[in-house]
């Protein structure tokens, strides 16, 4: 079942951001805070924000992603991954989420090859393509 | 995506300021100087809002995005606002309303409930307890008697707790002898109609039993993966993966285990009654455990009245040794 849109072209189910009002800046501030507490190496922490801001908005694909990224260092592979598929389903596109999906792939093993052809992909890419290019190096590639 | 904030910001919301503000007050010192340390440009800008800086507050990763859907426009963070606020107003009109049409209903309930559990209470204590207000009888005689009652009420309940165990016991050896005749539970057979009805929920159903899922869904925690149900589609499933949550995982393992198990595999047979066994014994040991508990309660009793009949004895002696000297 793909996810059904009105003709306004805003889902059918409201999250809750919506219903409590809450605008994108102030999403983008929670996602940043969490990013700086992955930075500095408190990751349940992160989670834990994480967690409460894709509750509050599963629609946000960049916060699914970073609770992919804070997954994978807290040595949970199938939950990174998990998550990660959640945001590639929600902005397939976004060259974030493709790297945290690579990134996913590498920590759960057996896809390298797949994984190692997204971060070539990525590797153009002005964002997160200098991270794809150091992985790539690390790689050996 | 990221717009300048403070001027973006709807009247009354908390601004992405006062937001980084707190974030830096509750993470600080050690945030400030990671980041800066790390110079990540987008935690760098942040930060820097929080300093005063007019920059904007985001990731680096949320720049140059359009918007990020599911948020509240200003438009419909005023409808919310005007909503909650009719919601509240309503809500309370209705809990006065409420209030007021039952208050009379509920203390005529009350009085009514109060007179009969009285006359009730009184009832008992003057049948049982009738000597306690008999001015003829002395205080060791009243403290005997209470004895007595109570150990009779101990005596009651100790019966009637090995009568629990007794029925427990009978009822354990049904079932056991029941599921031996039929063989795997309810669950396991509902697993097992739908894996022949659609292979590939019975292929998701066994990837549930596997470590690894049960490990991953014990570690996603409910509401997350509510969310995740809800941004995939399947916004109905949402309510009972964020109840369930890891709860499912045991379940889930639990039904497969129950649908592959066969009432002809010696194995799964002996697993199951030496668990069933282990069970028993813990049952039992619980329900002993209970009875001690009882015992030592009227022990306890008894220990208390000897020690102020004892110190009641004592007291007159020394009165009468008093009276002698």
């Amino acid at each position: 079942m793909d996810m059904q849109t009105t003709g306004a072209g805003r889902p059918p189910h409201p999250t809750l951001a919506e219903l409590q009002g809450m605008p994108a800046e102030l999403g983008d501030a929670i996602a940043a805070l969490a990013e700086a507490e992955l930075a500095a190496g408190r990751v349940e922490i992160a989670r834990t924000i994480l967690e409460g801001l894709v509750v509050t908005n599963h629609q946000d694909a960049d916060a699914w992603a970073l609770l992919s990224t804070a997954h994978r260092r807290l040595g949970q592979p199938l939950a990174a991954r998990f998550c990660a598929e959640v945001a590639v389903k929600l902005a397939p596109a976004d060259p974030w989420v493709r790297l945290a999906m690579a990134e996913s792939r590498l920590a759960q093993g057996g896809e390298g090859a797949a994984a190692r052809a997204e971060l070539a992909a990525l590797a153009g890419e002005p964002g997160p393509g200098e991270r794809a290019r150091s992985l790539l190096a690390a790689l050996g590639q | 995506m990221i717009s300048p904030l403070s001027s973006s910001s709807p009247p009354g919301a908390p601004g992405v300021e006062e937001v980084a503000r707190g974030a830096a007050g509750r993470a600080a010192p050690g945030v400030l100087d990671v980041v800066l340390q790390a110079g990540a440009e987008g935690i760098a800008a942040a930060l820097g809002s929080a300093a005063g800086d007019a920059k904007a507050a985001a990731s680096a990763r949320r720049t140059g995005r359009a918007t990020t859907p599911g948020y509240a426009t200003s438009k419909s963070i005023t409808a919310a606002k005007t909503t909650s606020a009719k919601t509240a107003s309503s809500s309370k009109a209705t809990t006065k309303t409420t209030s007021t049409a039952k208050s009379s209903s509920t203390a005529k309930a009350t009085s009514t409930a109060k007179s009969t559990s009285t006359a009730k209470a009184t009832t008992t204590a003057s049948g049982s307890l009738a000597f306690l207000d008999d001015p003829k009888l002395s205080t060791d005689e009243k403290l005997f008697r209470f004895m007595a009652y109570m150990a009779a009420k101990n005596d009651a309940e100790l019966e009637q707790k090995m009568k629990e165990m007794a029925d427990q016991a009978k009822a354990k050896a049904a079932s056991a002898s029941k599921s031996s005749s039929s063989g795997g539970g309810i669950l396991g057979k509902i697993v097992s109609t739908v894996k022949s009805i659609c292979p590939v929920v019975g292929d998701v159903l066994d990837s549930i039993g596997t470590p690894a899922v049960q490990s991953f869904l014990k570690t996603v925690s409910g509401p997350v993966l509510g969310a995740a149900a809800t941004a995939l589609g399947f916004p109905a499933l949402a309510p009972l993966a964020a109840k369930l949550g890891p709860e499912l995982a045991g379940l889930a393992a639990e039904a497969v285990k129950e649908s592959k198990a066969t009432p002809s595999t010696s194995a799964s047979a002996s697993t199951s009654s030496s668990s069933s066994a282990a069970g028993t014994a813990e049952d039992e040991k619980v329900q002993m455990m209970e009875l001690q508990h009882i015992q030592e309660k009227q022990q306890e009793m008894f220990g208390m009245i000897s020690n102020i009949l004892r110190a009641n004895h004592e007291t007159q002696m020394s009165i009468v040794n008093n009276l002698r000297a």
